[in-house]
């Protein structure tokens, strides 16, 4: 499987995650720089975790103006698979591809913890880990996911919710670390090629990283 | 070339620190008055900051040679082998001045600063750890200054994208007016790629690579080596301002700068800025330099020279290039987006030539800024700290409440709410772990894993400096052998207050000489380092505090203690000598506010023996923790409440007659001692075996298990109402839900 993932200056999880899809998925892994006009063919393209532009603006703001940024919308359409972990996750909303808003946790500060999280909808992740309770960590100041009723109602309706904290399934506020609204971690876009989550499965490779679930759902991700 | 004007120079705008003696001796070195410039740059780099006037002469004691290092203390961090090709670049540094004035900027560029002085090495930093320190929670200040140094210390590291993955962090109404915030960074790199500062090639183009140079932290050198009055709010313009996102572009080229090997020397800016820079690069090579400062960027372009030359902005970086690579250089700055301006030229001249407007600002010797700071043999008079007389007025009765009231309060409760605010993941190579020893940052091999510590007692330093400071790298040791490591080399900290002060100077030599006694005992060498003096407010000193950082490397992965809890069933051994004393402990202090010594006797070939043993039988099956603040009873707690499993203590450890340690039940529980562990194992006979062949102290006290702490006939408590409690301390604080 060919992947790129899309550098910005600020980027600083793009080394990890392409370490964990070479290693979880023996993925063959590009970088390309957010400047870049033209992004290479991929299976998948991905935006790693980090700070951006430096995100003192709205988090992803300036990145989803960013060339490659545009590029890669161009591919949505086209139905191209994308993968925003953290602050990727913060762009595609930025940028349109996913809907609803992420501001500042409820506690006002950043959370860095492992964090039990339920796989709500596995389409995206090939039909695999269904209802699975997996252990991933976050690290994140902005990551309290909010919309109005009537986008949570279509995500329901859509299957679009792919992961919640906790794992007491719906609207539990059961372990909710930022206070997302129906504990949405991970969202995806109505086709189902796009994909944006919150917690960082490329920190849960190992044994020693103390869960090993972030391997199992790269794995499920990239299986076809 | 004409020398500056001669005229007398104006006074300075504020206090540069400078005295008349330091003016004469300026004097006669030159032969003439220095310039407005010149005497900027002296009073700089004779700060005690930059220049060590103080601590200098007393700093020698310390070992700094060993097998494993490759380079000591003098360049921007120390280096040392980790084998297989790769070398370990660290150091500490301390912010304590800036971050009281301003707690969220001084905590942020204590961060960047640090780390830069790891990169400018060719190291990727891979980790930050913090000690920091704080007044009594009940102190109207100490809610702000936490809350700040916090989101300071986060909003660099994580932004940076390094992961931050230990630290300890006190109060003690001893920092009331002077907190500490010491960050200790650590990286990695090949050992065929260290850079170095010394500029020394004749004619090599001079480049500034960074951000624009502003007004902040002009003489922050110098406000970093004075006491602070009632008014230290005013010196917030002296506070340097960060950008982590700048850090991180600087960061990411300079190491593609050294990886593709286009430079001779490097050196980044940090206190006393491009003084600083300019002339230890010209010492170490050598040589000299000729600057025009009409080519620096500036934020403000009315900044006179002086101004210029002082100024601490961050993320900025000095380079010599390789005649070749300037382009090369130049495509890498611009594909970061970074300013890259060359300003000058090293010469043999041995003089450093500023000008500025077409005009000589300063030229002055490169010895007579460097070589020549003064250095002082301060007088010293330690005063002796009260010692134990009276016997603790114990009660068996209270044991519980004492237990509960330790780990459960400031003294000992848990900083959650403060790590969970800084990315200890980014970079993948944590290695996540429930017990609170070492931390460990696997090696690119995928197998090794660097183990790292910081450590401080300011407890034991107030009674007795020199033996306080022994402890104190006898706990690091303690901690990198519990996790299994073999344990390398130091960088240390020393935070005191006014060494003109004879109590205080001795309190800071005494330090050294006991850093030195335990670092040559323990076989490790200190490879850098830091002194922050004058931590003192309205004559209010701080206790002494020398931190120390402690790196070890861990052989294998396999058989790393402390990476699961413990569990159910396990043996719980004690290995000590057995000499646990009350005098000088935590608890004699919290429960009943007796401060006294004498400190427990530190026996350092019995601390490397025990450390060798415990090293040596850690495995998946044996795990270890040290025993330090708070004794047995502490060390307990702590891994039940870090398990969720309780533990069940055998009966008659102290039997009801005994009143003399090691069995009365306070010194039993509390006391505390050095050489000392707790092991747990599910493999009790191999170990005890293990133990007995070397004729070494081990004794079984009980067993791991169910959901209360008991220790029969001492205490009896239920795991989960005291994990609550300690969880919640320090949230409940902030976010003023308790008074304490």
């Amino acid at each position: 499987m060919r992947a790129a993932v899309l550098v910005f200056p600020g980027s600083n999880c793009d080394r990890d995650i392409a370490t964990a899809l070479r290693v979880a998925c023996g993925a063959h892994v590009s970088f390309v720089d957010g400047d870049e006009e033209t992004l290479p063919e991929a299976a998948l393209y991905v935006l790693p975790g980090g700070f951006s532009w430096g995100d003192y603006l709205r988090c992803g703001a300036m990145a989803a103006r960013q060339k490659a940024t545009k590029a890669l919308k161009a591919k949505a359409e086209q139905g191209a698979r994308i993968l925003g972990i953290c602050n990727g996750f913060q762009i595609l909303i930025e940028c349109g591809l996913l809907p609803g808003a992420l501001v500042k946790n409820k506690n006002l500060t950043f959370i860095c913890k492992k964090q039990n999280l339920k796989v709500e909808n596995n389409r995206i992740l090939n039909g695999k880990l269904k209802g699975a309770t997996l252990s991933l960590p976050i690290a994140h100041s902005e990551g309290r996911y909010i919309a109005d009723d009537q986008t949570l109602r279509t995500l329901a309706a859509n299957q679009q919710i792919a992961m919640r904290y906790g794992t007491g399934g719906t609207g539990s506020t059961d372990d909710n670390p930022n206070g997302s609204v129906d504990n949405i971690a991970a969202l995806t876009n109505r086709r189902g090629t796009i994909l944006g989550m919150m917690p960082h499965p490329e920190r849960a490779l190992y044994d020693w990283h103390g869960s090993c679930d972030g391997k199992r759902f790269l794995q499920a991700f990239c299986s076809s | 070339m004409t020398a500056p004007s001669p005229s007398p120079p104006p006074p300075p705008s504020i206090d540069d620190g400078l005295t008349s003696a330091h003016l004469r001796t300026i004097e006669s070195l030159l032969k003439r008055a220095p310039s407005p410039t010149e005497r900027a740059m002296f009073s700089a780099m004779w700060s005690e900051h930059c220049a060590y006037v103080s601590s200098r002469m007393h700093l020698k004691r310390l070992p700094q040679k060993g097998a494993c290092v490759i380079c000591g203390p003098g360049e921007n961090a120390g280096v040392i082998d980790i084998g297989e090709g790769l070398a370990c670049v660290f150091k500490i540094e301390s912010h304590n001045h800036p971050s009281f004035i301003e707690p969220y900027q001084g905590a942020a560029t204590g961060v960047g600063g640090i780390l830069r002085d790891i990169f400018t090495m060719g190291a990727r930093p891979v980790a930050l750890l913090n000690a920091l320190r704080f007044g009594a929670p009940t102190h109207p200040k100490t809610r702000s200054l936490l809350k700040g140094v916090a989101q300071g210390i986060a909003g660099y590291g994580n932004a940076i994208g390094i992961p931050t993955v230990g630290g300890e962090c006190q109060f003690d109404d001893g920092y009331n007016h002077n907190n500490l915030v010491n960050v200790m960074a650590v990286g990695i790199a090949s050992k065929k790629q260290i850079f170095y500062s010394a500029a020394a090639q004749d004619n090599a183009r001079v480049l500034y690579l960074g951000a624009p140079t502003g007004s902040d932290g002009i003489h922050g050198a110098t406000m970093a080596s004075a006491e602070f009055d009632d008014n230290a709010q005013q010196k917030r313009p002296t506070v340097q301002v960060g950008d982590p996102f700048f850090g991180k572009r600087l960061m990411e080229a300079c190491l593609r700068i050294m990886a593709d090997n286009l430079i001779l020397a490097i050196q980044d800016m940090g206190a006393a800025g491009l003084t600083s820079s300019i002339s230890e690069m010209a010492d170490k090579g050598k040589s000299g330099m000729d600057i025009d400062l009409d080519t620096i960027p500036l934020r403000d372009a009315t900044m006179q020279p002086q101004d210029i030359m002082l100024s601490e902005s961050q993320e900025r970086m000095l380079l010599i290039a390789k005649p070749e690579a300037l382009d090369a250089i130049a495509a890498i700055a611009q594909a970061y987006r970074l300013p890259l301006v060359p300003i000058g030229h090293v010469n043999k001249s041995g003089t450093l030539t500023l000008r500025h407007h077409q005009k000589i600002v300063a030229q002055l010797p490169v010895d007579a800024l460097c070589g020549s700071a003064p250095c002082y043999d301060l007088p010293q008079a330690l005063v002796p700290a009260p010692t134990h007389t009276q016997p603790l007025p114990v009660n068996k009765t209270t044991i519980a409440d004492d237990v509960r009231f330790l780990v459960t309060s400031h003294h000992s409760a848990s900083r959650a709410w403060l790590y969970h605010q800084f990315d200890r993941h980014v970079g993948g190579n944590t290695v996540d772990k429930h017990v609170g020893t070492a931390a460990l940052i696997v090696l690119p091999d995928n197998k090794r894993a660097l183990a790292l510590t910081v450590d401080g007692n300011q407890r034991y330093c107030a009674l007795d400096p020199k033996l306080g400071a022994a402890h104190t790298v006898a706990q690091a040791w303690r901690k990198l052998c519990a996790i299994g490591a073999d344990p390398l080399a130091l960088t240390n900290n020393l935070n005191f207050a006014d060494p003109n002060n004879p109590h205080i100077m001795a309190q800071l030599s005494d330090a050294i000489d006991g850093i030195a006694l335990a670092a040559r005992a323990l076989n490790m060498p200190v490879v850098s380092g830091n002194v922050s003096l004058y931590n003192q407010t309205a004559n209010q000193p701080i206790p002494p505090t020398p931190i120390i950082g402690a790196v070890g490397v861990l052989a294998s992965l396999q058989t790393a203690s402390a990476l699961e809890c413990w569990q159910d069933g396990q043996t719980i051994f004690l290995f000590s000598p057995n000499q646990p004393q009350l005098p000088a402990s935590l608890y004699s202090l919290a429960v009943h506010n007796r401060h006294e010594g004498p400190l427990p006797p530190l026996d350092l070939s019995l601390e490397k023996k025990h450390g060798e043993f415990v090293r040596a039988v850690v495995s998946s099956d044996t795990l270890a923790c040290p025993l330090t603040n708070g004794g047995l009873a502490l060390a307990l707690a702590k891994m039940a409440l870090a398990s969720g499993v309780g533990f069940r203590l055998n009966k008659d450890l102290c039997p009801p007659d005994s009143t003399h340690a090691p069995h009365a039940p306070h010194a039993f529980l509390f006391g505390e001692q050095a050489a000392a562990y707790l092991l747990i194992s599910s493999n009790a006979s191999t170990l005890r075996k293990q133990a007995t062949q070397q004729a070494l102290p081990l004794i079984p006290i009980g067993t791991v298990g169910g959901n209360r702490l008991t220790a029969p006939d001492l205490f009896d408590l239920e795991l989960a109402p005291l994990k609550k409690a300690y969880t919640s301390w320090m949230e409940d604080y902030i976010n003023r839900r308790n008074v304490s």
